[in-house]
């Protein structure tokens, strides 16, 4: 799933000693990945940019009802045979009901 | 008995230079080869080329443009082969643009084609705008070009896209040209897999990289005639599956010693 991290670039917040080990990656598995990701958002006509910011619109929702770990959040266009979704992790904190 | 209409199949591809001219040379070659009735339409109008392939550049007197313009007959316009008389190009013109030509006048002139000929088919330009357009209007089938390059297969994948929302096409599928076995054995070039699944696609034909095609673009006579040739024989294929016939992939990855021969008994290869 790492090229689904590098979209909103959640690498970049750990330092490099901390990542998993990559296993090999040789030019062909970069080209498939990256080739996959940008037809998903070629279909959708989604840019990455778009769904940055519905991204920061969903975090400002759903933080009114629930506290939610922000950097953790994670959105992203995802394919599975010929249909594309949008898939959204939301880790909850707690509820902002019963405090 | 009535002869029933000829096929109209467009060679398309999106990206520039990824084939598509030699591979309407070929498989039209091919196909008349094989005893059909074929005529070859360059769409790329300006921009012509498949009369070099085909080695009839000094042939052309007409083009399409004076037929839907009205200066000649369609038969007129039509360049017999040198080698094949069932075999035939209606030529771009190359001193006028995309414009001169409408959807219309292409699909007046491919209806007229169908009732003499067992094969129409059409050349398309790069790009998917007027030209493009041009060329997929009287087509009902499609073939795809693309190489195992990241930029060749979005660009097929916007073309799929344009001809999947075609009702009139009713079949489409995907030639992947200059594939070379031994980049995809390290890993270093996208395999037939690869780009089908991305692409979701039913394959048609893999054509190897190979020298022989520059050779025999050289010499105007398209490679699918050069007999031991692994291109020419990926493009015989191609041209019997087209036509209906039911024939397994090549292995792309010849074994040059009996070592490798060997070894290609216990693995599992690349294919055409």
């Amino acid at each position: 799933m790492g090229w689904l991290n590098k979209l909103f670039h959640l690498d970049l917040s750990k330092p490099a000693e901390e990542k998993a080990p990559k296993p090999i990656n040789t030019s062909k598995d970069s080209a498939c990945n990256r080739l996959k990701l940008v037809l998903m958002h070629d279909r959708t006509q989604l840019s990455p940019t778009i769904i940055e910011n519905m991204r920061d619109e969903l975090v400002e929702v759903i933080s009114k009802y629930v506290e939610i770990d922000k950097t953790a959040l994670e959105l992203n266009l995802e394919s599975e045979s010929n249909t594309i979704a949008l898939v959204a992790n939301i880790p909850v904190l707690r509820s902002r009901t019963t405090s | 008995m009535a002869k029933s209409k000829g096929r109209v199949i467009v060679v398309t591809s999106g990206k520039g230079g990824v084939g598509k001219t030699t591979t309407t040379a070929n498989i039209g070659t091919g196909l008349a080869r094989m005893g059909h009735k074929v005529t070859l339409i360059d769409t790329d109008i300006g921009l012509r080329n498949l009369d070099i392939l085909m080695g009839l550049e000094n042939r052309i007197v007409y083009n399409i443009i004076d037929v839907v313009e009205e200066r000649c007959k369609l038969s007129q316009a039509l360049v017999k082969d040198k080698r094949m008389p069932n075999l035939c190009l209606l030529a771009a013109a190359q001193t006028r643009d995309k414009s001169a030509l409408n959807e219309e006048q292409i699909k007046k002139v491919c209806e007229q084609l169908q009732e003499e000929m067992d094969f129409i088919l059409i050349d398309s330009p790069a790009g998917i705008e007027q030209g493009f357009q041009n060329a997929i209007a009287a087509a009902s089938e499609a073939i795809v070009v693309c190489t195992p390059e990241m930029s060749a297969v979005r660009d097929a994948d916007r073309i799929i896209g344009l001809l999947e929302a075609r009702e009139e096409i009713t079949n489409y599928k995907l030639v992947l040209n200059r594939v070379r076995a031994n980049m995809i054995k390290t890993n270093d070039m996208m395999d037939v897999e690869d780009v089908l699944e991305i692409l979701s696609i039913k394959l048609l034909g893999v054509i190897p990289e190979d020298k022989d095609i520059i050779i025999s673009t050289n010499k105007g006579e398209p490679v699918v005639t050069v007999e031991n040739s692994l291109a020419g024989q990926a493009y015989r294929n191609i041209a019997r599956r087209v036509s209906g016939e039911d024939v397994p992939f090549l292995n792309l990855d010849q074994p040059t010693s009996w070592i490798d021969r060997i070894k290609g008994l216990f693995s599992k290869s690349a294919m055409a």
